[in-house]
């Protein structure tokens, strides 16, 4: 099956390759998969729930495509009751069996004045498993509600990933997302988030590590239709040797939207050579009372800074670990669970191993 | 409610008066081999460069418009005349040339400035070149400055035939196969190795016949440790039918060579502006384009620079302003395949009163270029909510010995800024004007002192007070 992923919301240069990620995908049927989900009396869970038509359909990360190959998933339904605000995020784990191909969809619904925080964990049963995972998460933030999402992709080296996040704001809400991008041979993530609410955010945090021979490629969106919103997006990360990352990052400001304001930074470090390293961070504004940013860094280790570790017995590959693992760390610990901290400084540990290897 | 103050909008009086066509030869509108063939016989081609016309054709015929950029759906190519010739020769002197067309470049300033600053004028009306000369002194210097087409047949046909249409191939887009199929006009200057051309040379465009299309081809030689700075100009009146300009210009800077390349658009606003600049660098040398975009309907100007030598470095400097009816999508790519190559990419523009202008940009950084340099700013300042201002840059590194920076900003005029000066006794009107002025200054610095007035004339920001 021939499948357009992550594509800009507008055109650029073709010869680029930047505009859409182009793949194809062999025919198969997909399993669908549940999460392992613990949560407590602050949430509701419903693992097959019918689409509640009370919730707007609102246009999903990755495009059409990956809404094609999600819509016959059942759906995972967490809702927050209205003033609910929960102090101990829900967890959901996804553990994938070797070879297994399966697709799955999840919505978080935050009523009025509620917060609802959720940690997913993708995993795989070997760190070299293989197989494919397709997960959609749709987001609704109510008036005033918060939204917190983190996500820890741990899947295998030979995995096929697709993770794509939508959501929407109303009136004063926020989605606040964290995201570590680590494992999969090939991973493609695409999130849109639609500000429609006065007042309304969106925060995000991402970081990745991608390894000799793996793919990353990913899509950020933020639209801005409600005045005084704004958008974060910060993104950083570091690519080995031999391996290919695409960040496209969009804020779009749309007529109406006075008075907000979005940032975008990427940083990534090089490491080693024969990498691809893609970055396109675009601004569309029709809005003349907005304040839109944006800043890419991209290099190797600054000579200073390995100067310094190889005076404290730091050989170059170790500081270059010791720094690609410091970004890894900075994201880890906004997630709000040591288990899961500890599971990813597991699993880098062993992927730090098997790459030296 | 926020106040206002009207910006207004470019004043193109100066350049906004029309010749009668007279006595002029237009060949038929639309495209086809037969006018292809007519065109190359106009021109007394080589037979290379008449079969180069008829293969650029199909290529043409086989190419889609871009997906991407502002629509161009008003461009009828079936109504476009692609060549039209004035009632005249090229001349090295003024006087010889026709009164309405001296009458026109003198309006423009031309040949006062050549009096003043310039080493020498190449002038272009409709497809025909009509006044090109050079210094005698900088003559002596063994440089070339002439037409292109007297080129092909004089000692440097072979030098041209190695390099025309090299840069940019037909096969490059699809007004690039348009370009190389009925281009007309246009320049070619060969500094030798060493010789310093002080002051600049220039070329002014200007397009008086409706509906017409030009395609000058500039075709610029700089050799080794050789400097050169060209000036291009370029206007034309308004008209209710949309008129063409697919021009190219392929620039060769060589060993340790530095070509400076800067240019004043300002177009009518019928205008299709779809003109391929591209540059490629030898080892030491340097590339540095200025670039003004004020006029057009519709713009795509993106100049490339190849940087091909180990240590060779670009700047692009410029400036957009789209205004009313307009759709403006500039920016600038580079190619960094040599080794410590350097580049930096600054650019400034301005929406207003509905215009679009977006800042499209790519640097693309090669496996091989060890410890290649790039950074890029961007900032855009919106002056209305009825305009639109996208910026669209890409960054492409495959390379991990690589240093590159991006950094981008848009925003309105800062009610900060604003009271600040007027806490120093300075009107609101006047304020806005300095901050305007101010964000396009470090354009017109990189100028000489003519250009920049001139360019000043062009961003007239007459901040009238009103408030509401």
């Amino acid at each position: 099956m021939d499948m357009i992923l992550n594509s800009l919301p507008t055109r650029t240069w073709n010869h680029l390759g930047m505009n859409e990620t182009k793949l194809s995908v062999a025919e198969s049927i997909y399993d669908n998969h549940c999460p392992e989900v613990s949560f407590d009396s602050s949430v509701s869970w419903n693992p097959s729930a019918s689409r509640d038509n009370s919730l707007p359909e609102i246009k999903n990360g990755m495009g059409k495509d990956m809404k094609a190959i999600t819509s016959q998933a059942s759906i995972g339904l967490a809702e927050t009751a209205e003033g609910v605000r929960m102090e101990k995020p829900m967890i959901l784990k996804w553990s994938y069996a070797h070879g297994e191909k399966s697709v799955s969809r999840v919505v978080l619904h935050a009523e009025k004045n509620s917060v609802l925080s959720a940690i997913m964990v993708l995993s795989s049963e070997s760190e070299l498993s293989e197989g494919f995972s397709a997960v959609r998460t749709e987001i609704y933030a109510d008036e005033n509600a918060v939204v917190n999402l983190y996500v820890a992709q741990l899947l295998g080296a030979d995995t096929l990933c697709f993770n794509d996040i939508s959501g929407i704001c109303k009136d004063n809400a926020q989605i606040n997302l964290v995201k570590l991008e680590l494992g999969s041979g090939k991973l493609y993530a695409g999130t849109q988030i639609d500000l429609m609410g006065v007042n309304s955010s969106f925060n995000t945090d991402i970081g990745y590590h991608v390894l000799e021979n793996q793919v990353l490629d990913m899509n950020y969106v933020a639209n801005h239709f409600g005045a005084h919103t704004s958008s974060h997006m910060n993104v950083s990360g570091t690519l080995d040797e031999n391996s290919r990352k695409i960040f496209r990052g969009t804020i779009d400001f749309k007529r109406g939207c006075t008075s907000s304001s979005g940032t975008e930074n990427e940083n990534v470090l090089l490491l080693g050579d024969n990498m691809v390293n893609q970055t396109i961070p675009l601004i569309l504004c029709q809005e003349e009372d907005v304040e839109g940013n944006h800043g890419a860094s991209i290099g190797k280790l600054d000579d200073k800074v390995l100067f310094y570790l190889a005076s404290r017995g730091f050989s170059e590959r170790e500081a270059q670990q010791l720094i690609a693992r410091s970004r890894i760390e900075a994201v880890c610990q906004k997630i709000p669970d040591e288990d899961i901290q500890a599971q990813i400084r597991e699993y880098e540990d062993k992927r730090g191993s098997n790459a030296n290897d | 409610m926020k106040e206002k103050t009207y910006v207004a909008d470019i004043n193109r009086n100066i350049y906004d008066f029309k010749n009668e066509e007279k006595d002029v030869y237009r060949i038929n509108a639309g495209l086809t081999p037969e006018i292809v063939d007519k065109i190359s016989a106009e021109k007394n081609d080589p037979e290379w460069m008449h079969q180069f016309r008829l293969k650029a054709l199909e290529i043409y015929n086989k190419t889609d418009i871009p997906d991407w950029g502002p629509s161009i759906d008003g461009l009828d190519m079936d109504n476009i005349v692609t060549y039209v010739r004035p009632n005249t020769k090229m001349s090295a002197k003024w006087d010889e040339v026709p009164e309405d067309i001296k009458d026109t470049f003198e309006r423009l300033g031309i040949p006062q400035a050549e009096r003043k600053s310039l080493a020498g004028v190449g002038a272009q009306y409709d497809s025909e070149l009509v006044y090109h000369n050079i210094k005698d002194e900088v003559a002596a210097k063994g440089v070339i400055y002439t037409d292109l087409e007297s080129a092909m047949h004089g000692p440097y046909a072979k030098m041209i035939e190695e390099h025309f249409m090299k840069l940019v191939p037909p096969s490059d887009h699809k007004f690039a196969a348009l370009h190389g199929a009925v281009w007309s006009g246009g320049s070619f200057v060969y500094v030798p190795p060493g010789v310093d051309v002080e002051i600049p040379l220039q070329s002014y465009f200007r397009l008086n016949a409706p509906g017409a299309g030009q395609f000058e081809h500039t075709l610029i030689i700089v050799d080794e440790g050789a400097n050169l700075h060209f000036i291009e100009g370029c206007s034309a009146p308004k008209y209710n039918v949309a008129n063409l300009h697919a021009g190219c210009v392929e620039l060769f800077v060589g060993k340790n060579a530095k070509l400076r390349y800067s240019t004043i658009e300002n177009w009518s606003k019928n205008m299709y502006n779809l003109n391929t600049k591209r540059a490629i660098v030898e080892e030491g040398g340097k590339m540095e384009w200025v670039s003004g975009s004020f006029g057009s309907h519709v713009s795509y100007l993106y100049p490339m620079t190849i940087l091909k030598g180990d240590n060779s470095k670009m700047e692009y400097t410029g400036i957009t302003f789209a205004g009313k009816g307009q759709n403006l999508d500039t920016g600038a790519k580079v190619v960094q395949n040599g080794k410590h190559t350097s580049s930096y990419i600054n650019t400034k523009s301005i929406s207003k009163d509905g215009g679009i202008s977006t800042f499209r940009s790519s640097v693309v950084i090669g496996s091989k270029a060890e410890k290649a340099k790039s950074a890029v700013s961007c900032q855009s300042l919106m002056l209305d909510a009825i305009s639109q201002s996208d910026t669209i840059p890409a960054i492409d590194v495959r390379t991990g010995d690589a240093d590159v920076g991006h950094e981008a900003q848009i925003g309105r005029i800062s009610d900060e800024a604003v009271f600040y000066l007027m806490s120093r006794g300075i009107a609101e009107d006047e304020a806005r004007a300095m901050i305007v002025s101010g964000f396009a200054d470090t354009v017109s610095k990189e100028l000489p002192l003519e250009y920049a007035m001139e360019m000043n004339n062009l961003i007239r920001l007459e901040m009238k007070g009103s408030i509401g």
